[in-house]
Order: structure tokens, then C-alpha cells, then sequence
């Protein structure tokens, strides 16, 4: 039987005994897995925007003899506000169906959401009432690119663009008054 | 008629920035006023070209809009601590001016570019960061001014196609 020396006794000894407070501590520690946190919603001013900007569009196919210039306009705003949406990635995880929407904290503008900017019930029926709601997202867009934060991440895309089309409303509600 | 700054420009002046904040928007200025310059310069040269008197007073009015705003942001400039450029000598239209409607586009034009100007101010104020609101409300109402304005040429020029999406790009 093979001689065993104290110091190979004792090597294995402490050995031993440093895997079994390992395993402890990784039995006895709580496991802190990653996870998923979802993207920040995009700034409620601009799915609310967008939601106005469906409804003026339902409002033109809705009501007969409404200009088709302007309508065309109105599909250039959806894009181009879309297009500022894409911007944020909470967008898309909102439009995936998930419970994350765009929220009134986190809005430069502030407000209440609309998540997806699905137009609203009140689809202008006249064109006073196309003219009416121009006026209205005019003013809406020429808050919100006055009152834009200086330091929001996407300001000095979305400003110049909300201003625009906040003009262009301007000349809509001009043309149908 | 609408004055594209009737806000009244040099009320709103955001006041010397010693942090070189300001910057951004005395650029922008400048670009607003030789838009304006051009303008002041455009409307009594193409004016003699319309036809119409309700155009004619328009061009005046518009001229005169035009003059009070160039004075208002020079005045603004100074206060800013900035050298108001000066106008150029001429300013070419943009299609030779022998009839009324080549006029008509000259002052399109000069409005699409006040508008354009009034965009960058905008931006201009969002770069500069900080408490930049009284010029970002000078440069919004600038901008709408300027299509409401262009509002009234495009619809002479082009009856079935008065409006545009996105004034001052």
C-alpha cells in the first residue's frame, strides 16, 4: 500500500474544503439573472400627433369634395411623423402588441398617450370640420416644437419637422376657411 | 397678410451669451436676414411686373412686412453683440422677370427662402440649447408667417396645388 505523506493530506484536505464553501456560497447566493427591460416609450406629443394626423386623413376620405392636394399633404405629416417615431425603439415594441405604450412621464410635451396613433372617434364630417382640426394639430405641433427639451435625444430631428407641418396645417386651414 | 415675425423680433432677442451659447442662433439670424434683405430688395422690383391690383398691394404689403422684420433683427443682432450682414448689391430672380407670373415666382420664391430661414432658426434654437424659447417662438411664427404668405403666390401660380407638407424645406 502506497506511502501517503502529510503534505498531500493536507493539500487535498484544503483543496476540499475551498470547493465546499464554493458550492456554498454559489448554493446560498440568489441567482440574478438578466432580464429584458423594455425600450422607453416614445414621447406621447408625437403619438398623439400621429393619432390627430390619422384622423384628419379619415376625416378627408370621409367627406366628399375635400381637397385632394391637402389629403396628399396629410399622408406626407403620417410618414414623416412616423418616420420620428422610428426614432425610438420603445415605437415598435409598443406596436408589438406588448402593455408598453407611450407615456405621459416621458413626454416632452406632455399629455395623455395614444398608443400607435390610431385616429380618434371624432372624424371630421365637413370641410369646417377639416379646417377646425387642421387649426387644432397646427397649434398642438407648434407647442410641442416650442416647448421641445433642448436636450431630448431626438430634438433636432423632431423639432424642425413638427414645426413644418405645423405651418403647412396653417396654410390647410387657410385654404379650406 | 401676414408679417412672417410679427411677434416683434427684437423683443425676443435672447440677450448676449457670454458662453458662446448664442452662437448657433446669431448664424441663423443672419440667414433670416438676408432673407428678408432679398425680399425688401425683390417685392418693388417684381411689383412692377403684376398685373393686378390686389396682387400689387399684396407685393406692398408683403415689402413692407418684410422691412419692418429686416429692421427688427438687425436690431436684435445688435443686441446680441453681432454685426448685422449687410444686403447684397442685387438679387436675381429666379426666372427672367418680363411677365407677371414670372413676378409672382420671384415672390414665391422669396417667401419659400424666409421660411426656410425661419426653419433653420428653429433649429438653430435647439442646438444652442438651453433657454432658447422666445427665439424658437420668434422662429415659429416667423416660419408660419412666411407659408401663410407663400400660401397666397403658390395660389396664383398653381390653383390645383396651393399648399406644400413641409414649408421651409
Amino acid at each position: 500500500m502506497p506511502e501517503i505523506s502529510r503534505r498531500a493530506v493536507l493539500s487535498g484536505a484544503v483543496l476540499a474544503s475551498g470547493l465546499a464553501a464554493g458550492a456554498g456560497v454559489g448554493l446560498l447566493r440568489p441567482v440574478q439573472h438578466k432580464v429584458a427591460t423594455p425600450p422607453a416609450p416614445p414621447p406621447a406629443a408625437l403619438t398623439q400627433a400621429l393619432s390627430a394626423n390619422r384622423t384628419l386623413l379619415a376625416g378627408y376620405d370621409r367627406v366628399p369634395g375635400a381637397p385632394a392636394g391637402l389629403r396628399s399633404d396629410v399622408v406626407a405629416h403620417g410618414q414623416a411623423l412616423q418616420a420620428l417615431l422610428e426614432f425610438y425603439p420603445g415605437w415598435r415594441w409598443a406596436g408589438s402588441g406588448s402593455s408598453a405604450a407611450a407615456s405621459s412621464s416621458s413626454s416632452p410635451a406632455g399629455g395623455t398617450s395614444a398608443a400607435q396613433g390610431r385616429p380618434a372617434a371624432d372624424v371630421p364630417d365637413s370641410i369646417a370640420g377639416l379646417a377646425a382640426g387642421s387649426t387644432r394639430l397646427a397649434r398642438t405641433l407648434a407647442a410641442a416644437a416650442v416647448g421641445w427639451p433642448a436636450d431630448e435625444a431626438q430634438a433636432v430631428h423632431v423639432v424642425p419637422v413638427l414645426a413644418s407641418i405645423s405651418a403647412s396645417l396653417s396654410t390647410h386651414a387657410a385654404v379650406l376657411t | 397678410m401676414t408679417a412672417p415675425d410679427s411677434s416683434g423680433p427684437s423683443s425676443t432677442a435672447g440677450g448676449a451669451d457670454p458662453n458662446g451659447a448664442a452662437q448657433p442662433v446669431v448664424a441663423a439670424l443672419q440667414q433670416v436676414l438676408l432673407a428678408h434683405h432679398a425680399a425688401v430688395f425683390g417685392y418693388p422690383a417684381l411689383g412692377v411686373h403684376l398685373d393686378q391690383d390686389a396682387e400689387i398691394a399684396h407685393a406692398r404689403a408683403d415689402e413692407a412686412a418684410h422691412r419692418l422684420s429686416r429692421d427688427a433683427i438687425i436690431d436684435q443682432l445688435l443686441a446680441l453683440g453681432a454685426t448685422a450682414d449687410a444686403a447684397q448689391a442685387d438679387y436675381a430672380p429666379p426666372a427672367p422677370l418680363t411677365t407677371a407670373s414670372a413676378a409672382r415666382g420671384w415672390a414665391l420664391e422669396l417667401e419659400e427662402r424666409t421660411a426656410a430661414g425661419y426653419r433653420f432658426l428653429l433649429l438653430a434654437g435647439v442646438q444652442a440649447g438651453g433657454s432658447q424659447q422666445p427665439i424658437r417662438t420668434q422662429a415659429m411664427t416667423g416660419l408660419t408667417g412666411a407659408a401663410g404668405t407663400a400660401l397666397y403666390w403658390r395660389r396664383l401660380l398653381h390653383p390645383q396645388r396651393p399648399t406644400v407638407p413641409f414649408p421651409g424645406t
